[in-house]
Order: structure tokens, then sequence, then C-alpha cells
């Protein structure tokens, strides 16, 4: 009997561990993917003309002001990013001030992408701008003569080509200003 | 229970994801600030054949290397004396480089000449291939080609470019090219550059760096600094060739070397070949004859070409053409119809002296004559020899001739033929009318055989000489067709009598020929 109440007890256990790491599998997964997005969008609004969003990144501050219309989510817990999408939702463009120069914000930002080559280019306001796109996707960083911080900007379209939103792209970069 | 815990967990879901801000499923991406103008492919020019009233014109002169082809409206005094000016700057040229001055020319026999149109796509070839076409070119290592392109044809408005290229020693030393247009309308004459506002240039020069720099990706909102002097000049040289497609879209080309400070800061290199920019018409800045223009390309208005007008009533420089006068005695007959269809069938004019005796039964056909624009004249009464009549008989002879004529016709006679060519001082003080003769007798009264009379009559012509023949001889009228298109094939112009001698007949004398 005593054999047989052990055995039961070990079973209960392991079955009670199991259940536990599957849960704690489960919690983590949409720690790491729902919720975020879940609480984002509990902070979704409507840009109304005007809008803008403050980034901090170690001592660095970015302002970007967001086109009208525009829906801004901030994700929990993160200073350093706002994610961005046009009116219809087609876009999604996460921007975000990182402690690196353009080029090294660039590179970080490309990583496994297949992007075609890098244009440079000089905004309105005088930032120095890296970009590099995909048929859906553009990555731009963009600095001031060349130091940190940079501005990060990662562009992607749900559907169609990006080529579509490139004008959207560029209003919503010519709005970013590194403050400090 | 689990009823309850179902509820919770919905609107714990709801209250996560439900939050999120609805899309807007209307909203549409913008355009660039000045999406109007794009880097486009030039338009093809149009064929001219299928425009009507379009009149082709085609000089020659080896002697001083010219070759020119262009088009003539009829009536477009403003269009046509423009294009004619370019030739006329063309043979200038050629003249002072050469020391010899200019006479209209002809060719001999088969030289093709008839062949008087644009030739579609002649002024965006190869200056070096165009040189080199016996068809287009001077002729020779040194001269200049003038040739033509009809580039816009829409409701009344007409667009025509000249593109002149010079050659010395066999290679290009110029090239340039000129658009004119006209509303047929109004008359009104503009050319590619006056179709635009004064303001055009510089928007246009900051409206094609922006457009450049999009195609090369740039995502740069910065504006385009205004462009200096040297910049907009030449924006304004390529504006003077502005296309209208057949969209209503204004097409420029600036040349190869096209660059700007914010295309180099892009690392784009100054184009290496011509660059065609399209501008909407919404996004013009425009002269209200570019509007108008504009407005009828992108309605596609059928183009409406200007009323007909008879060969004979055109203004012809016969100081620029080779021009020859045909003139028909002892008529008008029962061939006269068949000879004036021949006419009208080439655009031609001709010249009729005509027998009194002969007016009324005849009346149809010198009303046709003379409403197709060809010179009825007078030939006497009944053919006799002037010189052998008394004063008042000669008086006779020339008076009851013009007042029949006046009478068919409503126009009198001006100029009259003594028969045989026979005249004295006194029949030239009683007439008092120009006696017109001729320096090519054809001789068609003597019944030559039909190859002899086509060469007397195509081969032995000169600039300015009037042709003598009958319209009641058979051969005459048999040949006729043939004798038109083989003095065109020389490169003569066929004109009526006041056409030769510049628009109205001499006051008196003895003519033989405009020479």
């Amino acid at each position: 009997m005593p054999g047989r109440a052990a055995r039961r007890w070990r079973t209960g256990l392991a079955i009670t561990g199991t259940v536990l790491v599957v849960l704690a599998v489960v919690a983590v997964a949409l720690w790491l993917t729902v919720l975020p997005r879940a609480l984002a969008n509990l902070s979704s609004e409507r840009a109304a003309p005007g809008t803008f969003v403050t980034l901090r990144a170690g001592a660095g501050t970015a302002t970007i002001a967001v086109p009208d219309g525009w829906i801004v989510q901030h994700p929990p817990f993160q200073d350093d990013t706002v994610l961005l999408l046009t009116p219809d939702a087609v876009l999604e463009a996460t921007v975000s001030l990182r402690t690196a120069a353009p080029d090294a914000a660039l590179a970080a930002l490309v990583a496994d992408l297949d992007l075609d080559a890098v244009v440079r280019e000089t905004l309105s306001d005088g930032l120095s701008i890296a970009h590099a796109e995909s048929a859906t996707t553009l990555v731009a960083a963009a600095g001031r003569d060349g130091g940190a911080p940079a501005i990060g900007v990662v562009a992607r379209v749900s559907t169609g080509s990006v080529d579509a939103y490139r004008a959207a792209i560029a209003q919503l970069i010519d709005g970013m200003r590194i403050t400090s | 229970m689990r009823a309850r815990r179902l509820i919770v967990l919905l609107a714990l879901g709801a209250l996560l994801t439900g939050c999120a801000v609805e899309p807007d499923a209307g909203w549409r991406p913008p355009e660039w600030p000045t999406a109007r103008v794009s880097v486009v492919a030039a338009p093809e020019p149009l064929d001219p054949s299928a425009l009507g009233e379009l009149r082709g014109q085609r000089i020659r002169d080896d002697a001083i290397g010219v070759q020119a082809r262009w088009m003539q409206l009829p009536g477009d005094a403003a269009m046509n004396a423009r294009a004619t000016a370019v030739v006329q700057e063309a043979i200038a040229q050629r003249t002072a480089q050469t020391g010899t001055g200019y006479a209209p020319t002809v060719h001999p026999r088969g030289a093709g000449m008839g062949d008087r149109a644009c030739v579609r796509g002649s002024t965006t070839r190869s200056a070096a291939e165009l040189a080199a076409d016996p068809a287009l070119g001077p002729g020779g290592a040194d001269g200049i080609a003038v040739v033509c392109d009809i580039v816009t044809a829409a409701g009344t408005y007409l667009g025509q470019r000249m593109r002149t290229v010079s050659v010395q020693a066999g290679a290009i030393v110029g090239d340039t090219s000129i658009v004119l247009y006209t509303d047929t309308a109004s008359g009104a004459l503009a050319t590619g550059g006056e179709l635009w506002a004064e303001t055009a240039p510089a928007l246009l020069w900051e409206a094609t760096v922006d457009a450049v720099r999009r195609e090369h990706r740039s995502l740069s909102l910065a504006p385009v600094a205004a462009p200096d002097e040297t910049a907009l000049a030449a924006v304004r040289a390529a504006l003077e060739q502005t296309l209208v497609a057949a969209d209503g879209t204004l097409v420029f080309t600036l040349p190869a070397g096209f660059t700007a400070p914010e295309l180099m800061a892009l690392g784009v290199a100054a184009t290496s070949s011509p660059l065609a920019i399209g501008v909407s018409p919404s996004a013009a800045a425009l002269t209200p004859f570019g509007a108008g223009l504009v407005q009828a390309a992108a309605a596609a208005v059928p183009y409406a070409p200007p009323a007909p007008v008879a060969a004979g009533f055109e203004r012809v420089d016969c100081d620029l053409l080779p021009c020859v006068a045909m003139t028909y005695d002892d008529g008008p007959s029962g061939m006269t119809a068949g000879i004036l269809d021949e006419l009208a069938a080439r655009h031609a004019a001709a010249s009729f002296f005509v027998l009194g005796q002969r007016v009324r039964s005849n009346a149809d056909v010198l009303v046709r004559a003379r409403a197709e624009g060809h010179d009825v004249e007078n030939h006497s009464w009944n053919h006799p020899h002037l010189p052998e009549l008394t004063d008042a008989q000669v008086r006779d002879q020339l008076r009851d001739t013009n007042s029949a004529v006046a009478a068919v016709t409503g126009t009198s006679p001006t100029a009259f033929r003594p028969p045989y060519g026979e005249y004295d001082a006194e029949v030239l003080a009683v007439a008092g009318m120009p006696a017109i003769l001729w320096d090519v007798d054809t001789e068609d009264w003597q019944h030559p055989a039909d190859d002899v009379l086509l060469a007397r009559a195509v081969d032995q012509p000169q600039p300015g000489s009037i042709v003598l023949q009958h319209d009641i001889q058979e051969n005459t009228a048999r040949t006729a067709p043939a004798v038109y298109d083989g003095l065109l094939d020389r490169g003569f112009t066929l004109v009526n009598l006041r056409q030769l001698f510049g628009g109205a007949l001499p006051a008196s004398g003895v003519w033989r020929s405009a020479r």
C-alpha cells in the first residue's frame, strides 16, 4: 500500500509540475507577444493636429511630430520607442531613439533584412539620414552630423508596396527632431 | 459559474484588443508635393498624312547646301511665315558661309522632290543619320538640313517642330529646334516657350529637381534651392520645345548634363542623356494660349483643320520656291474640266487664256476655274492676228472678251495673251493690259508623241517659267497628270500667273517669264 501511495504522489507531482511549466510557457509567450500588443492597444490614440511624441534614451531626447490622423501606440515600459500607424493601418512604423550614431543604428536596424543600397541625404532641418528599403520595408536612421543619438525608423506595410507610402514616410521623417 | 468565468474572460479580451483605434479604410497616402511633374517618355510625332489640309513644302539647293521640309496650313499666315522664316535663316546662313546667292532650284526628272511632307520622326533621329539621308540632308559634307514633324493636333490647335542641323566637313556643328503652335481659329501663334507663364521656369526647375530626386528614392522634404541664371536659362531653352501629349501632359526635354545641388548631394550623377519631364495640365502655369491648347488636348478634342483654301488663292513665295506657271490657251473646252480635276488633285494652280467666243458656252467650267483660284485671262474673242487689225477691232476683241468673262465669273481679266504671240506697240497701247507670253512652248498643237510632249513640258521649264499649252488639245489633257507629277518631282510649285509675279499681275509690258 505504501508503495502505491508513493507512486500516486509522484504521478500527481509530475502532472502538477507539467501543468505549471505549460502555464509558465504560455504566460511568457503572452507576455512577449500578445500582452505588449494588447497593452499598446490600450494606449492607442489617433493623432490630432499638432501631436508630438517624445522619446528618451540615455541622455538623448527626440520629438516626433505625428502626422494628422495617424494612430499612435506606446509600448509599455518603453520610453525610447513608439509605434505609429497610418490612418488605414497598412503602414506600421516603429520609431525609436537609439544611443548609437545613425550608421550604426541603421546597421542594427537592417540586421538580416535584404534591402537595396543605402541612400544618404539631408532633411529640411539639417538632420542627416541614411535609408534603405525592400518592397515592403523601409529602414532609416537620422542624426546630427553623424553622431549619437539617432532616430531609427522601421516602416513596414502589411499589404502592397512600401513605395505607395513613401511620401507618408517622408512626412513622418520630416517631423523628427533630436532635441538633446 | 462557468458562464460567469467566460464572460469575464471575454470582457478582458475585448478590453485588451478592442481598444485599438479603428483603421480608416478610406484614407489614402499623400502624394509628393510636386507629384504632378515626373520623368516621362517624350510623345511621338504624329503622322502628317492623317491630318487634313496640310501642305508639305520642300526645297533643295545643292549650290549652297540646303535642303528643307516644312508644312504649311491653308490661310494661316502666322504659322506659315514663321516656319518659312526658319528656312530662310538657314539659307541666309549658308549664303553667308558659301558666298553664293540663293535662287530657287529645280532638279532633273526622277529627283523625287514631289515627296514634300514632314518625314515622321525626322526631328528625333540622330543628327548624323539625318544629315546623311538624301531625302533630308544637305547632300554634301557642308550644309544645312531643315526637317519637321507635326507634334500636336487637337481641336483648332496644331504644333509643328522644326529642326535645323548644320554640317561642316561632315561633322555636325549645329542642331537646334523650335516648336511652333498655332490656333487655326484665331490665327494666333506661339512657340513652346510661349505656352508658359513667366513664373513657370523657376517653378519647373524646382519641381524637376524634386521629381528626379524622388526617382532616386529621396525622402527629404527640404525645399529645392531656387535656380541660378544658368539653370534658369537651360529650363527656358528646354521649354521652347515643349510638346503637348495626347492626354494634355506638357513635356519638355532637358539636355544631357542636367544636375542640381540637391541631386549632387544625393550622389546622383549629371544626366547622360536627354531627360523628358511631363507636367500635369492642372499643375502647369500657362498663358491663355497654352491653357487653350492643353485643354483641347486633354479633352481629346479631334483635330479640326482650317477651311481649305484653293491652291490659286494661297500666298506662294516664288523667291523661295521654284515656281512654274502652266498656261492654257484657246479654251475653255470640254477638256478643261479634266485639267481642273488634275490640278485640284495636286493642289496646284494654273492660268487660262480664254477666247471670248467660247466663254458663254463653257460658263460652268470658267466659274469653277475662278472658284478654284486659277487665273482666267484674255486671249481675244476669236484668235485673230491682232497687229493686222485696226485699233478699234483690237479694242473690240479684248473688251468683248473681258466683258464675257466678267459676266460669267464676276471678275474681269487684267492681262492678255495675243494670239500667236503677235503684238506691236499699238496693240499694247490699245490693250491697256500687260501681254503675258511664254518661255516654254510645248507645241502641243503639232500633236507630238506623248513622251515628246511630256519631255518639253517637264524638262524645259526653269524657275519662273511660263509654259504654253492648249486646253483644246487632247494630248495636253491626256498628259496633264504626268506633266504635273513630273514638274512636282523636279521640285516645282505649280502656280497661277498672279502667284508667279508675287501676288499681282504686272500693270503693263510684255512678259515671257517671271525671271
